[in-house]
């Protein structure tokens, strides 16, 4: 299922004169038109609507239409066929009831019509089993004995905002009477790191030719019990990527939320992992929707997809965050449109972009995290590779000291065969200083961090030859991690990468990056490293990578977000 | 694999000109093992891998048969811990060699071979003159960074001068990876005004690792480069080479002004100190 919408969306304004178009009653300027200016934004125009020579025909009353009608856009599956509902589902709870009585349509007499037009992208009407209007078909009839309490609306996006106007019209064609309603969904809202989580997700591999992830899947289950899902690899041809396929959001209303996941494009490519969003987050209450289509990037992918927690900037207060993902300069490094313009039209979040053109995957999260972190100014911290910080760390090391791991895959048998290669040493320089800090400057800027909020993490990086000489995680990347935030104040559970900086018989006590990154973690969260060497590190991904935790949204983004959106409920 | 399905479609392409199965090869171990360290370089590579695999048939096959596994970004991977053995380089260079697969594939084949740690340095030069598939010859030229200098001068050199941007770059790119790339300053300096910005860009990153003092000129120059990635690698050369002398040039004072963010910052802090 693949939604599109139109780069530009109605302003208020525009808005306003759309429903003053709709509602006018005034078909055409030769024929008398019913009452009512519609300025009002919707309600009954019939009260004063005149005669049109149709004695019988009596105007129909409007009172009972709402001026405004929100709703959640249908993009979940109520009736389990395992598919999304929007569009095809007559008689969905999630059809938003125009509030008529039942009989207002009681007494149509012969060659009456009551016509439909809905205007405004992502919204439908339905009367009882059949879509009526749409964006495609934007206006049609109630049918024949159809009940006024069975016209609904269906709205099939995320904040889109349009309006609906129901005329009666006589047998001459004259508009009687008309109501007119204005209709918005609720925006959509990503999760980030300071929201607890509610549910992980990892797909467990096996085999004997790449290794398995079993050490990992047992890690992600000790912490999260019963809310870890683990997924069996074989049923998504051993696609192990689960960050990258998938995000989770939420779509509120008071007293209603829609748990969303934002399906990437990436299966186009032909990706294991097609149906894992509708297989275990498409059922009732739980939406399931893909922005974009063709062939996707590498950018695409979710990993390149994240929030941060609430900020001020300026004078702009961000109560859910900014969304921010990685462009490129080139062809080759973008996200679909309609994924950029989606996420900016929700507007609650003011998505900005980071450079990854210097990433061999090109994925925001190679580089940074986010952790919780009561003794920060804004209760997290931003935790960011250092390359010079891996340096000074090797450089404090026996240079004797053996890394088989790293001799193995990598090339470096010791910390001295790290420390002599100088190219690599200058590669990283200039990879920390031309291309990490002017994400950092980014991060400053778009989010108001201060020093104090930046930690830095000791990071090495190696130029990949099989990609013209990108990026990509030489120690396994300690940032692209896991953070399990908790509800109840309990410490955050960190999933991070083991670096294995040290000989193959030492344990993770006496390894030295595991030592110095838990120097900078916070009292309040607990670290827990483990091994994805084989199935994730050596295939340019990391533990952040291979996994995914949805987390729970409170909060009323129509009143602490309100400053941020054209219209609230 | 069916996930790559879609990255490998399309037949392979002729890559060696010469067929490494049709090499006429003694059949006897001695005959073999003096072909494996000859020469002529299409009987040594048959050779090697006549004698791998008569020496592990299981590793031969294992080899023969692999299938990749998709990288995070969809690229495909040998990673399988079987083939990190010094005894599969040569098998999987004569699986390149043979021109089989598709292109993504055969480099990371390449990256495999590497990863191996057999000896692999002469056949990586002598099929990265000869690789018909661009993308080929240009992951055999990458890889000449951590090949000994006698094979690796003559190969870059010449990559340096080929007609495919994407071999200059990578030879660029390779010169400044390796520890004896500093022999090599002169080609560099005049890579510097390769056609490609890409190749440009290398040349000027690499002299700065090198820390080719000759080349301050010319890098002075590279910095009213129309590529601002040509202009950034320059400002960042010119600091390695000299930080104070950087500091002080009036080119550095124009680059704090570049319309390119990323120029402007560096400069800025090479003026800096």
């Amino acid at each position: 299922m693949t939604l599109r919408r139109p780069p530009d969306r109605p302003t208020a304004r525009a808005l306003a004169l759309l429903l003053a178009g709709l509602g006018a009653c005034d078909p055409s300027p030769d024929k008398p038109a019913g009452g009512g200016d519609g300025g009002d934004g919707g309600g009954s125009d019939g009260a004063d609507t005149a005669d049109t020579g149709s004695p019988e025909l009596v105007p129909l009353s409007w009172d009972a239409l709402p001026a405004e009608l929100w709703g959640l856009a249908n993009l979940d599956d109520d009736d389990g066929d395992g598919e999304v509902d929007v569009g095809r589902a007559p008689g969905d709870p999630d059809h938003e009831p125009l509030g008529l009585p039942a009989d207002l349509f009681a007494a149509r007499v012969p060659g009456e019509d009551l016509r439909v037009t809905v205007s405004g992208p992502g919204v439908a009407v339905w009367a009882g089993d059949e879509r009526i209007a749409d964006e495609d078909a934007p206006t049609g009839l109630v049918p024949d004995g159809a009940p006024a309490d069975s016209l609904r609306v269906e709205l099939t996006d995320f904040n889109v905002h349009g309006a609906l106007l129901i005329e009666q019209v006589s047998p001459d064609g004259d508009v009687v009477s008309s109501g007119s309603v204005a209709v918005h969904s609720a925006p959509l809202i990503l999760n980030h790191h300071l929201q607890p989580t509610d549910l992980a997700i990892a797909n467990e591999v096996n085999l004997s030719a790449w290794g398995d992830n079993v050490e990992m899947m047992d890690a992600f289950e000790d912490v999260f019990g019963d809310a870890f899902i683990r997924a069996d690899g074989r049923d998504y041809n051993w696609d192990v990527w689960v960050q990258d396929e998938q995000e989770f959001a939420t779509s509120s209303l008071p007293g209603r939320q829609l748990v969303v996941t934002i399906d990437s494009i990436r299966v186009n490519n032909d990706r294991g992992l097609d149906k894992m969003p509708e297989d275990w987050f498409l059922r009732a209450g739980e939406a399931v929707g893909t922005w974009g289509g063709g062939r996707a990037t590498s950018q695409d992918s979710f990993g390149n997809l994240e929030t941060s927690p609430p900020v001020t900037v300026g004078d702009v207060h961000y109560p859910y965050g900014r969304v921010y993902y990685g462009l490129g300069a080139t062809g080759i490094t973008q996200v679909a449109d309609e994924l950029q313009q989606m996420l900016e039209a929700q507007r609650v979040q003011a998505p900005f972009t980071l450079d990854i053109d210097w990433l061999c995957v090109g994925h925001v999260d190679e580089f940074h995290t986010v952790i919780p972190d009561e003794t920060a100014p804004r209760g997290f911290r931003y935790y960011i590779a250092d390359t010079g910080l891996a340096y000074a760390l090797l450089e404090g090391l026996d240079p004797a000291s053996p890394l088989p791991r790293y001799g193995r895959d990598h090339g470096y048998a010791t910390v001295g065969d790290l420390l002599a290669d100088s190219s690599l040493r200058a590669w990283n320089e200039d990879t920390q200083a031309d291309d990490i800090e002017p994400n950092v400057e980014t991060f400053r800027a778009e989010l108001g961090l201060t020093d104090d909020e930046i930690v830095r993490v000791p990071a090495l990086f190696q130029p990949e030859r099989a990609c013209n000489r990108l990026a990509l995680s030489l120690i396994p990347g300690t940032v692209n991690m896991a953070v399990g935030t908790r509800a109840d104040g309990a410490p955050t559970d960190l999933l991070i990468a083991d670096p294995f900086l040290r000989d193959s018989g030492a344990g993770q006590d006496e390894d030295p990056l595991i030592a110095a990154v838990e120097a900078l973690l916070p009292a309040s969260v607990t670290p827990r490293w483990v091994d994805d060497w084989d199935v994730y590190h050596l295939a340019w991904g990391e533990v952040h990578c291979g996994s995914n935790l949805r987390r729970t949204q409170s909060g009323a983004w129509w009143e602490d977000a309100a400053h941020l959106m054209e219209v609230t409920p | 694999m069916i996930a790559l399905a879609l990255l490998l479609a399309g037949a392979a392409r002729a890559a060696l000109p010469v067929d490494i199965d049709a090499v006429a090869l003694p059949s006897d171990l001695p005959g073999l093992e003096a072909a494996a360290v000859s020469a002529e370089p299409a009987a040594r590579l048959a050779a090697r891998a006549r004698i791998a695999e008569a020496q592990n048939p299981a590793l031969a096959a294992l080899v023969a048969g692999a299938e990749p596994r998709p990288s995070r970004s969809g690229a495909p991977l040998f990673t399988q811990p079987a083939l990190a053995t010094p005894a599969a380089t040569p098998l999987l260079l004569a699986r390149v060699a043979r021109g089989d697969d598709p292109a993504a594939l055969r480099v990371a084949l390449l990256a495999a071979a590497a990863r191996a740690g057999g000896p692999w340095a002469d056949d990586v030069a002598w099929m990265a003159g000869v690789e018909g598939d661009p993308e080929v010859r240009r992951m055999l030229v990458e890889l000449l960074d951590r090949a000994p200098w006698a094979l690796a001068r003559p190969a870059l050199l010449r990559a340096l001068a080929a007609p495919d941007a994407g071999s200059r770059a990578a030879a660029a790119r390779s010169l400044g990876h390796h520890t004896d790339g500093a022999q090599a300053r002169g080609a560099l300096i005049g890579a510097l005004a390769d056609a490609d910005a890409d190749v440009r860009a290398a040349a000027a990153q690499s002299l700065g690792w090198l820390q080719a003092a000759e080349a301050w000129g010319p890098l002075l120059r590279a910095l009213s480069d129309a590529d601002a990635d040509v202009r950034l690698r320059a400002v960042r050369a010119l600091q390695r080479i000299d930080p104070a002398r950087a500091a002080a040039a009036p080119e550095l004072g124009v680059a704090a002004g570049d319309p390119d963010e990323k120029v402007r910052r560096a400069a800025i802090q090479v003026q800096a100190g």
